[in-house]
């Protein structure tokens, strides 16, 4: 079973009245943006050339914004400072921003999505890909004013369901897991497959997610991130929770990277922060690219696909991941 | 054609002349920007003006049409990334710079030419 994402597809999808600002120091590329998302939906789209314009837009305005388009190089302040910023406010924590920008490097597409960008585009941009884009986004929107009436303080049973991808907030290098899925799209795109992903199931997280608030189970989650991250070591990975127990990690290749060493780290992380015993912690770590043992898996690439298969080789609880297609040459178990 | 292409289509067609226009300040903008170099050697105002209008064209040329130029654009955009005025190699860094030019040159005079004599 995969982990529910707020905007799984949805057939009956119809295009809502947003409004969108595009924030990009060329006016050209403006324009092509708002003529896409123009003739896409029923998008109202403003646009601005910098990110103090973009700051005075925001802070000016009394009803929020739904989505932001931010270029990342711009004189004066760059997208992704400015994707940080709004994401500094408390309105602004589940707005989908996605970077359009003609930077393909690592360090940008990262740190972008470190700063809480949902998503990625490069230019030139392809105006199919620009519509998906501002679909997904907006059935993000959808989701997140969905889920923005349950009650914090009932019981997470009856506000968020255990498969869920909840949003771990306030720790860095702490993404969505969508904002994961399109990252690791993004570096396949990029070919940038020098990947490792790490994953980790907490096996008695169902117990709790059974007697705790929504509140309580939120501030477990969370706790749990900041111990799997500090078992990590590495300052750059970023980390979603998956649903279900399950935390994904994902870090830049590194020689001699050991799951099993990993865990051990993350049991006696969360053991010393007062998880009980019944939490155990499966982990598998496997890395993508150019062809490496390390860990469980073996890979030859397609970093997005690894996703699937990290999740799946904790969600399984099985010492060998049994969910990869026996017949796919890709992926084969070391 | 569904309407939104079609609306699309509109769209791109309107900002056109506004691209070429911009297409040929870009031209002058390099042509000026190699003069100096030329002129006076590697200097890093020159060569952050060459990787402003790559990165410019980067990301917008193909989405009018340019395909070609864009593409040369971003590779002139990589190229300059990281180069100054002390690692800049005139053949290295500059000779993909002037064929930049040149194919906005060669653009932009097409686009001024009337059809019929293309």
């Amino acid at each position: 079973m995969q982990p529910r994402n707020r905007y799984d597809s949805d057939s009956d999808w119809q295009p809502a009245s947003l409004t969108m600002l595009v924030v990009d120091d060329d006016e050209i590329a403006c324009e092509l943006l708002k003529a896409g998302l123009g003739a896409f939906g029923n998008y109202k789209v403003e646009s601005v050339n910098s990110a103090a314009e973009a700051m005075e837009a925001i802070t000016r305005r009394t009803r929020p914004y739904d989505c932001f388009f931010l270029d990342i190089e711009m004189p004066g302040g760059s997208g992704i400072e400015l994707c940080s910023w709004i994401k500094s406010h408390e309105q602004y924590r589940e707005t989908p921003a996605i970077m359009v920008t003609a930077r393909s490097e690592r360090a940008f597409i990262r740190d972008a999505f470190a700063a809480g960008a949902i998503d990625y585009i490069t230019k030139p941009f392809d105006m199919a890909e620009l519509r998906s884009r501002a679909q997904m986004a907006e059935r993000l929107i959808a989701a997140t004013r969905e889920t923005g009436s349950a009650s914090a303080n009932g019981p997470a049973r009856q506000s968020v369901g255990f498969d869920e991808a909840i949003v771990i907030e306030g720790i860095p290098g702490v993404i969505d897991y969508v904002a994961m899925k399109n990252y690791l799209k993004q570096l396949s795109r990029s070919r940038l497959f020098s990947t490792a992903l790490v994953a980790f199931r907490l096996d008695g997280l169902n117990h709790a997610y059974g007697r705790l608030s929504a509140r309580e189970f939120r501030a477990l989650l969370t706790l749990a991130t900041r111990k799997l991250k500090q078992a990590i070591g590495h300052p750059d990975a970023l980390i979603a929770y998956a649903g279900e127990g399950c935390f994904i990690a994902e870090l830049e290749s590194v020689t001699g990277l050991d799951g099993a060493d990993i865990a051990r780290k993350a049991s006696l992380a969360l053991w010393n922060a007062g998880f009980p015993g019944s939490f155990d912690c499966t982990t598998t770590a496997f890395q993508g690219g150019t062809p490496q043992r390390i860990g469980v898996l073996f890979s030859h690439g397609a970093v997005d696909r690894s996703l699937d298969v990290a999740f799946a080789s904790v969600h399984h609880h099985v010492d060998r991941p049994r969910a990869i297609p026996a017949n796919d040459s890709r992926w084969s178990i070391a | 054609m569904d309407e939104s292409q079609q609306q699309l289509n509109a769209a791109i067609d309107r900002l056109r002349p506004r691209y070429v226009s911009t297409m040929t300040d870009f031209s002058e903008r390099l042509s000026a920007a190699l003069d100096e170099q030329a002129r006076t050697g590697p200097n890093d105002a020159a060569l952050d003006e060459i990787r402003f209008v790559a990165h410019r064209l980067a990301g917008t040329a193909e989405s009018f049409g340019w395909g070609e130029i864009g593409a040369h654009a971003a590779q002139v955009d990589t190229l300059m990334t990281g180069c100054d005025a002390e690692t800049c190699d005139s053949h290295r860094h500059l000779t993909p710079v002037r064929k930049l030019r040149d194919m906005l040159l060669r653009a932009t005079r097409a686009e001024a030419t009337p059809r019929r004599l293309r």
